[in-house]
């Protein structure tokens, strides 16, 4: 290379380092030396109130102390639970945003007789709504202006179509938070909120069929908890499939097992005492638990019957599996107990009344959850699935249509594979995002109340930070939560690209 | 490219050149000082009087100006950013602050040879501050105002119901039987309760609330020496059930929920003067501070306020609390800081509390005079100034904070406690919630001690001093008063005539009715 040419060379380096620069000092400032600060720190006993400039208090180092001292402490325990109780609505989040990018990829602009009935309604709507404030029958100010702005939206779309939509449902995402957490906790007002005005006639009239028909709620009850075996069985095949073929170790097909009896166990044991709950869901419980025993037995104690042994061979998709089915498990279980209690509490006096949202300790997380899947429709998740189905080749689906598929064949068969790089991104993303979230939310909305049922591991962070002033601890516990984030996210690597490589 | 660059850089460059040029700072030709403190704003005229007041007493320069000048910071008011800005060292000049808090953190100026010197030491304000303003016998600040928190009531509401408003002294009794009859006779059957006795007690005046009623029954959430918590004890079982039951079960105070969806808050203050104002609470727990707002919505002689102190269960005590200005340890300005102090415990800044009626005027004395008893303007008001100056004189006794745990987890850990209560009775009975906020706090006091070579210390000795004062209690012997750190138990116990003065024993029971 000539001295020219390596001046030139050189120039270009330079003129490269210029422009990256002010990036990277800007990276190595404020993040890089933050984060090596903030891991020394967990090492440490730095307590605002003993080490700073105006003491002399020596600072020490601790080694893992603080980390003994957090994995002992019940608060930690408890705020991770929130955490994780949160991110059980992450599923449901990304099925959302699904649902929403699907329907955004549709054109909705049909012509104009579509169109025409959508102003007409839209107008409707609004009408309506002016004749309720009019005649005074309008149940608060919020029912009154969602009504109008349904009417609007519906009008909008109908000029704008897609475009009108596509933002609307990204609105949640541009909105500053605390405007939204302010709006949201105005919906949750038990007295005044629309949420609970739209409730209640609907509760009056439950506790009616309720009280009329008490054993129809039993049933109801009886369904969900069946439902919930029903997801426990799919999951027993999917493992006994994974098994037979060898894939799956018996180690690892013993702890999926019992991960996934866990719901029916846990929900059921308090329930056996409880009379109402009825003796089927006991007898179906036991029978349950002793299949799946001998499930877990059988492969310890029979280990040469298959070719995989003992071993936890497959043990990361066997936990995946029965991560997501226990989700559903719990849920189906929270509806089936609600159902049981459901004759009791309408036979009381004030019969069935709309939940008090955040100031109840048992609605408050449910409560904030709902909020978070509002949110998670219209994130970035949805523009992605977009882009994600703008993407998927048209031939496959003329193919299929060929095959006779029809519109739920072809989703499954042609959509969902070809999306699953877009999904594997979304849950990795979004379950890094439910571990490090939840502040916001509670220190806008509920300052981690009612008794610390909304406080999650980012909101004790900043209070053990700033309210207690134990910077080391807090950093303790952000590097555990990095861990915690770490594991997660290479344990999705690692099994869920497995899903989307097939 | 690379030119819009380098235009970039150039009008970047001169912006910040023009923004150097015209700093404030550097637009004054004497010191800035900035005093960090909320929105009120009468503020304003505070700092306005403050430079008159510099002025008068000869604080100015050649020319005759002040020597400095004061600006106010109240967008640094909250009190995690006075942390992390002291720490820092960027923290404002003056600070109004919880002085145990800020002095833990060491970064308050000890201010007590300027205060001998320039006249506002301890003995310029009222007796029962001295555990909010000094620490080891060393003084940190002084008062901006002083606040008594008391139950205030409309007679017109009761009357509207055909009710006699309560008497002077009060028990708890008689607020459960005077509530519950309120709220029945004030709301249509059947139909969703719009009007309560009382504010909610989950709104900043319930945790105040709790504290005089579990002193009222002769127990601090602290021992003696404040070395360990003692609320798992039946008394503060009772307070939290009370809670929920005035609540829950009674109905006599409001929800969060049912306070939230009555109002809409607005400008300076708590939310609840309107509907205090507007008869949907029949009395307000609050300080002589809301009548800042509540001039502003009620025009005399419309709406006439009484004062009575909170229901007592035994021991009559009121809560004295200040909004202390204190001087920050890392201030280029200290020395004409403490100006500022001076000028707290004067009569133009005491006359303009009294006027504004921004909660007691920090020196008791400008408070017993005809301007402060009966405003003119006022005559609504005329039965409220005098009892909170005399409850604050007579009968107030501090918060206790113990120098061992954070101020802020105490309050959060007690919250939670009362949160729990409130929830739901299934949640923690009263009994295990008490238990498990002595256990979480003494906890976190041990994780504190164990950090600190020096508080270790100073706290075993405390600890040593707590096992001599249980064994004086044991054996019925009056306690040194010097040994008890708590100053409710300081109070409390000669009062009680349980402790002595240096060899003589003092009671003052037969002061307090109903004691126990």
């Amino acid at each position: 290379m000539s001295a020219s040419a390596n001046r030139r060379s050189l120039k270009d380096l330079a003129r490269g380092l210029a422009f990256l620069g002010p990036n990277i000092l800007g990276f190595l400032t404020f993040t890089l030396l933050p984060l090596i600060f903030a891991l020394v720190l967990a090492f440490t006993n730095w307590d605002l109130r003993l080490h700073n400039k105006f003491k002399d208090e020596p600072l020490r180092f601790v080694g893992i102390e603080n980390f003994v001292r957090l994995l002992g402490e019940e608060d930690f325990w408890r705020f991770f639970g929130n955490t994780l109780f949160f991110m059980m609505g992450i599923p449901f989040g990304i099925a959302g945003s699904l649902v929403a990018a699907m329907l955004l990829s549709q054109d909705l602009r049909g012509g104009g007789k579509r169109n025409a009935a959508w102003i007409i309604g839209g107008a409707g709507l609004i009408a309506g709504t002016g004749i309720l404030v009019m005649v005074g029958a309008g149940a608060s100010a919020m029912t009154l202006l969602i009504g109008g702005l349904a009417g609007m939206i519906l009008i909008t779309g109908a000029v704008g179509g897609l475009t009108v939509y596509r933002t609307l449902f990204y609105l949640p995402h541009f909105t500053a938070g605390v405007a939204t957490f302010v709006l949201w906790k105005n919906l949750y007002n038990p007295y005044t909120g629309p949420i609970n005005g739209a409730l209640t006639p609907v509760l009056e009239a439950l506790t009616s069929g309720v009280n009329a028909a008490p054993f129809a709620m039993q049933v109801l009850s009886v369904v969900m908890f069946v439902l919930m075996l029903g997801l426990l069985a799919i999951g027993v095949r999917r493992l006994l499939l994974w098994w037979f073929d060898g894939e799956l170790g018996g180690v690892a097909m013993a702890i999926a097992s019992v991960l996934l009896l866990l719901p029916c166990l846990l929900g059921s044991l308090p329930m056996i005492a409880w009379l109402p709950y009825g003796a089927l869901q006991v007898i179906a419980l036991i029978a349950v638990a002793a299949a799946v025993i001998c499930l877990v037995a059988m492969p310890l104690a029979m280990p040469r019957i298959f070719r995989s042994g003992t071993s936890g061979q497959g043990i990361g998709g066997a936990l995946l599996i029965s991560a997501v089915l226990m989700v559903g498990q719990f849920i189906l279980l929270g509806f089936s107990i609600v159902f049981a209690g459901l004759p009791a509490a309408a036979a009381d006096v004030t019969g069935l009344e709309p939940p008090k949202w955040l100031d109840n300790i048992y609605w408050a997380k449910p409560a904030l959850m709902m909020m978070g899947f509002w949110a998670a429709i219209g994130s970035n998740n949805m523009l992605l699935y977009l882009a994600g189905l703008a993407g998927v080749p048209q031939e496959l689906y003329e193919a299929s249509e060929i095959d006779g598929a029809g519109p739920v064949a072809k989703f499954w068969n042609v959509t969902w594979p070809q999306l699953g790089p877009v999904t594997f991104f979304i849950v990795v993303m979004a379950v890094i995002h439910g571990l490090q979230g939840g502040f916001e939310m509670a220190r806008t909305m509920t300052q981690g109340g009612p008794a610390g049922a909304t406080t999650t591991l980012s909101y004790f962070v900043y209070l053990e930070g700033f309210e207690t002033g134990r910077l080391g601890y807090a950093s303790a516990i952000t590097w555990t939560l990095f861990g915690l984030v770490f594991v997660v996210t290479m344990f999705n690597w690692k099994f869920g690209n497995r899903y989307v490589n097939d | 490219m690379k030119y819009i660059f380098l235009a970039s850089f150039l009008v970047l460059l001169g912006a910040g050149v023009v923004t150097t040029v015209t700093e404030p700072d550097l637009r004054s030709d004497v010191p800035v000082l900035y005093w960090v403190t909320d929105r009120n704003p009468a503020r304003i005229a505070q700092v306005e009087g403050f430079h008159d007041w510099l002025v008068e007493h000869g604080h100015v320069t050649e020319d005759g100006r002040p020597i400095l000048e004061l600006r106010l910071d109240t967008a640094s008011s909250d009190a995690s950013k006075k942390v992390i800005q002291s720490i820092a060292g960027v923290a404002g000049d003056i600070m109004d602050c919880d002085i145990g808090q800020m002095h833990a953190l060491g970064v308050l100026e000890d201010v007590t040879d300027q205060a001998a010197r320039l006249g506002f030491g301890i003995d310029q304000t009222y007796p029962a501050l001295e555990p909010s303003l000094t620490r080891d016998g060393r003084q940190y600040g002084f008062p901006c105002n002083v606040g008594i928190l008391s139950m205030w009531s409309n007679p017109a509401t009761f009357a509207a119901v055909g009710l006699e408003p309560p008497g002077r002294e009060w028990s708890v009794e008689e607020f459960e039987r005077l509530g519950r009859e309120y709220v029945k006779r004030a709301n249509e059957p059947g139909e969703r309760q719009t009007h309560f006795f009382v504010n909610s007690m989950l709104s900043w005046s319930g945790p105040r609330f709790v504290i005089m009623l579990h002193r009222s029954k002769g127990l601090s959430i602290f021992n003696e020496t404040l070395t360990a918590a003692t609320t798992d004890d039946p008394r503060y079982a009772w307070v939290l059930s009370k809670c929920r039951q005035w609540t829950y079960e009674d109905n006599i105070m409001p929800t969060a929920a049912e306070a939230s969806s009555l109002t809409v808050q607005s400008g300076y203050g708590s939310a609840e003067f309107p509907l205090f104002v507007d008869g949907r609470y029949a009395m307000i727990t609050t300080g002589r501070w809301a009548l800042i707002r509540m001039r502003e919505f009620a025009e005399p002689p419309d709406i006439k306020l009484s004062y009575y102190p909170v229901p007592k269960g035994g021991y009559g005590n009121d809560l004295i609390a200040t909004r202390a200005a204190a001087i920050y340890r890392g201030g280029r300005n200290k020395d004409l800081a403490v100006l500022f102090l001076a000028y707290l415990a004067s009569e133009s800044y005491n006359n303009q509390i009294v006027a504004d009626a921004d909660a007691l005027p920090p020196n008791p004395v400008f408070a017993e005079s005809e301007a402060f008893d009966h405003p003119p303007d006022w005559p609504n008001e005329w039965d409220v100034h005098a009892p909170t100056h005399q409850a604050a004189q007579e009968r107030a006794i501090a918060e206790s904070i113990s120098p061992y745990i954070a101020q802020a987890t105490v309050a959060r850990l007690a919250n939670s406690a009362l949160g729990e209560v409130m929830s739901s009775p299934q949640l923690a009975t009263p009994e295990e919630a008490a238990a498990e906020l002595q256990e979480e706090i003494n906890e976190q006091i041990a994780a504190t001690v164990r950090e600190s070579p020096t508080l270790m210390e100073h706290y075993q000795q405390a600890v040593e001093t707590q096992k001599k004062i249980d064994a004086y209690r044991a054996e019925g012997k009056p306690i040194p008063v010097e040994w008890i750190a708590n100053p409710f138990h300081r109070r409390y116990y000669l009062d009680m005539g349980w402790a002595t003065v240096g060899e003589v024993s003092v009671g003052d029971a037969a002061a307090r009715e109903g004691s126990s």
